[in-house]
């Protein structure tokens, strides 16, 4: 699987949406939590993102540009930049076909918070979209948020159940990362990219989230990040 | 310049629907300007409780849910983002939760829009009602042009 773990977040929103970070902000928030990279996935724009990797490169953080489809009937992270789906063109009849063209384009697609509190609290949090979208997907936000959250449990419980019907999804952890402050007491986790490489670029952290390559942190101590695989 | 005006009513019934709003621009300008508002933004009726406590146990599972928790999801809001498309090209979206806003587009956009070459033509904005909780949301929004 690799002998090297990066740290990455990979949801994450600016105030290109509705995050409060500005793209440089949360560059510098990601280098000064440790992460070696972030996807921005500012809600249904990725106009935030030419901004974001520039100040990537300035402070030695990959930034992988990326968008979340945020639609009324579930949350979709997806990847790598290369895509240009309408998100308004994303329902519950048109899901798979959109996947696949994302992922022809080369991006990675995931499910972002699949069990979040729904509507009315969170228009699509909770995810609505035909199971058939599993075959489709290459990772799954198995921990998201807080990782105390109960939803997660769902969440977990969900991808235990794919993989072990032969679903070949990448684990992720999400933490939908929207400011710096965070809430007292909350923990948070985070995706590991493993590789043999001693360092990784865009195109290669996208092959490893694509082909399994993934771990995510998910029980945190005084910041100290215990692995579990999921 | 003004270009195109309405006020639209949206219902209930429009939850979980795109709202096309079709104009066009017929003289050369830099930029556009959009002012968007609608309202209520938050909903505060007798069953948002409720209804809040509904969503959380579609996900909480056997977990209990504390109603210090559902509470902190009140008041309930309305949320109805705003978009802008020429053609097939989707130029940007306003996602974001204030309910009055002024967007630019332009060679300098406004967060959440592309920098753009403002063209002759066929434009659209969309309302997208992702929550719509009140009987009547009313929404307004004025585009300008600007050499």
């Amino acid at each position: 699987m690799g002998k090297n773990k990066f740290k990455f977040e990979l949801h994450t929103h600016t105030v290109h949406s509705d995050g409060a970070f500005t793209p440089k902000e949360l560059v510098e928030s990601a280098k000064k939590h440790g992460y070696y990279g972030i996807a921005l996935t500012d809600h249904n724009t990725t106009s935030g993102c030419d901004s974001a990797v520039e100040w990537g490169k300035k402070l030695g953080v990959l930034v992988i540009p990326g968008i979340e489809w945020t639609t009324f009937y579930g949350h979709i992270v997806v990847l790598g930049g290369n895509s240009k789906v309408d998100w308004r063109k994303v329902n519950p009849d048109t899901v798979i076909e959109l996947i696949e063209e994302a992922r022809a384009a080369g991006d990675v697609v995931g499910l972002a918070h699949p069990y979040r509190v729904g509507y009315p609290v969170c228009t699509g949090g909770k995810n609505q979209f035909p199971k058939e979208i599993f075959e489709h997907l290459d990772f799954y936000e198995a921990v998201s948020g807080e990782i105390d959250d109960p939803s997660n449990l769902s969440a977990i419980l969900e991808y235990n159940e794919l993989k072990s019907r032969g679903y070949s999804l990448s684990a992720a952890y999400g933490r939908d990362w929207h400011k710096d402050a965070d809430k007292s007491g909350a923990k948070y986790g985070a995706t590991y990219l493993l590789s043999d490489k001693e360092k990784l670029n865009l195109t290669e952290a996208i092959e490893l989230i694509k082909s399994g390559c993934t771990l995510v942190g998910y029980r945190d101590t005084a910041n100290n990040i215990l692995e579990e695989k999921i | 310049m003004m270009i195109f005006a309405t006020t639209i009513e949206i219902g209930r019934e429009d939850c979980f629907k795109h709202i096309d709003l079709p104009f066009k621009v017929e003289a050369d300008y830099s930029r556009l300007i959009i002012k968007y508002s609608y309202s209520p933004k938050k909903y505060e009726g007798s069953d948002a409780f409720d209804l809040a406590l509904e969503a959380f146990k579609a996900v909480y599972g056997d977990a209990p849910i504390s109603e210090s928790d559902v509470l902190s999801e009140l008041p309930l809001n309305n949320h109805v983002t705003l978009s802008l498309s020429m053609g097939d090209e989707l130029i940007g979206t306003a996602h974001r939760h204030a309910n009055e806003m002024s967007i630019e587009v332009g060679g300098g956009s406004s967060v959440g829009f592309k920098p753009y070459i403002i063209k002759k033509g066929s434009y659209a904005i969309t309302l997208s009602c992702h929550a719509v909780l009140s009987e009547k949301i009313v929404a307004k929004v004025e585009v300008y042009g600007q050499e």
